[in-house]
């Protein structure tokens, strides 16, 4: 099989990216569709509590 | 004309008359008034198919004895070298159809031809509605041609038989596909004023054409899954899970709230150091031993060099009883969250855990890092599946609707 015309290599190009992303999801830890992983350090996934949230500083 | 033409349907009179020894002999007529609108070429014109310049010299409308709406155009042509041919419009498709000499074919259903293999496509007893030109046997027989129609997409081979000869003389015809858009060009090039059949549906042997084919995706995700395949074991292999903080505390030690008789304090237990030696995701679990109670743990995994925090909540609740002649539960005693590239580094918890001050027992709170996100190959699995199948069902839809007016069609309409 030959990428002899233009939909042949967008699909070659789309399936080397998605490996591509594959392997550095699985090298850094992250999900796959997770393009931002910075949500889970600000907090608004965290203290529904109530709970002092300066007690430890 | 031709001196083997005997018959001959007047474009004038349209009256269709036997060539005789003594003379013309009226036969019948055809009507100009009946002349199919998809006629698109006039007797006597010279066209230009697949490479080879042919002569009208005779056009019928025909159509299928038993499902009379069935009506196709066939255009009699003829080369400089005196050779027979057929160009035959059927919904806007087209076939040119050329004599064979010697065939030697066996099977009614199927067969291989040239290392091809022919399926059946239709068998029917045609009629002839409408003609003008010179033809060489009497074509308002109704009772002299059976036909069978087998394709190999772009071929066609078609048997044709007196019926009353019981099929023991037939003739053989070699059909292949003749793009519209080449006839159209010959249409517009003679400059003819009637219409041109619009193309309808897939024809008989018209082949699928695209650029890029089933095969080509089907075979190129098949590389990629290899591929991925490859990734997914050297990570499973290279980062297996490890367990990086383990401990155990006990209810008891937590303080009653002085704001609330009820809880436990929220003051925090600063728990021992611990590194994480490469980034990548962790899973922190919470078991405890609550009995129809519930325990809640407010966790800040502090990074030590950055002083970054992770804020984890994570809680057990575990009810049960039995009600109605019925035991039930509701939550567990344990539960997990996991994170995403957390950096490598050097970290601590503080624990703050609520839970009603009449439990007691022990929780565990434990982190592991490493492994991977099985959902990850499976995303990926669904994204390179995606255009093998779409090209899969254009090309299942593009066959089904070529046999779609066939009797020996290999799809289900049933439901459409």
């Amino acid at each position: 099989m030959k990428l002899d015309n233009r939909y042949k290599i967008m699909y070659a190009a789309f399936l080397m990216v998605i490996v591509g992303y594959f392997a550095y999801s699985l090298q850094v830890g992250k999900l796959f569709y997770e393009f931002s992983t910075k949500s889970q350090w600000d907090g608004s996934n965290s203290r529904t509590s109530g709970v002092n949230r300066f007690y430890h500083k | 004309m031709n001196d083997n033409d005997t018959f001959v349907a007047c474009p004038k009179c349209f009256s269709y008359q036997e060539v005789t020894e003594n003379g013309m002999k009226f036969l019948s007529s055809f009507k100009n008034s009946n002349r199919p609108k998809e006629v698109c070429f006039e007797l006597g014109q010279s066209i230009r198919v697949n490479g080879t310049s042919y002569t009208i010299t005779g056009i019928t409308q025909r159509n299928d004895s038993k499902y009379k709406s069935f009506k196709w155009r066939e255009y009699n042509l003829k080369n400089d070298l005196g050779e027979d041919a057929f160009l035959n419009e059927y919904n806007g498709n087209w076939l040119l159809v050329k004599p064979l000499t010697q065939v030697y074919i066996r099977g009614d259903q199927s067969f291989s031809y040239q290392d091809v293999e022919f399926s059946i496509f239709q068998a029917y007893n045609q009629e002839v509605n409408w003609a003008v030109g010179n033809f060489n046997f009497d074509i308002t027989d109704i009772d002299k041609l059976y036909s069978r129609e087998f394709i190999a997409p772009p071929k066609m081979l078609i048997y044709e038989v007196q019926k009353s000869s019981k099929e023991t003389n037939p003739e053989w015809y070699e059909g292949e596909y003749v793009d519209n858009n080449e006839i159209y060009q010959e249409y517009l090039s003679l400059g003819n004023t009637t219409t041109f059949p619009s193309k309808i549906g897939v024809g008989a042997t018209e082949p699928y054409k695209s650029q890029f084919y089933y095969k080509d995706a089907l075979k190129m995700s098949l590389i990629t899954l290899a591929v991925i395949l490859t990734i997914q074991l050297y990570f499973m292999a290279t980062s297996p899970t490890t367990t990086v903080f383990r401990e155990t505390f006990s209810v008891a030690d937590l303080k009653i709230d002085s704001t609330s008789t009820n809880l436990t304090s929220a003051k925090p237990i600063v728990s021992k150091s611990f590194s994480i030696d490469k980034t990548g995701k962790i899973e922190i679990e919470l078991n405890s031993g609550v009995d129809n109670s519930w325990l809640e743990s407010n966790i800040t995994m502090v990074n030590e060099s950055t002083l970054e925090e992770l804020p984890i909540v994570i809680g057990n609740e575990f009810y049960h009883g039995y009600e109605g002649g019925e035991k039930w539960t509701e939550g567990s005693t344990n539960a997990s969250k996991d994170y995403s590239e957390v950096p490598a580094g050097k970290y601590h918890l503080l624990i703050e855990t609520i839970t009603p001050a009449t439990n007691g027992g022990t929780y565990e709170v434990k982190l592991q890092t490493g492994g991977i996100y099985w959902i990850n190959i499976f995303i990926m699995l669904c994204l390179i599946a995606i255009l093998p199948i779409v090209k899969y069902f254009q090309e299942y839809n593009f066959e089904k609707e070529r046999w779609a007016d066939s009797d020996f069609s290999p799809y289900n309409y049933d439901e459409e």
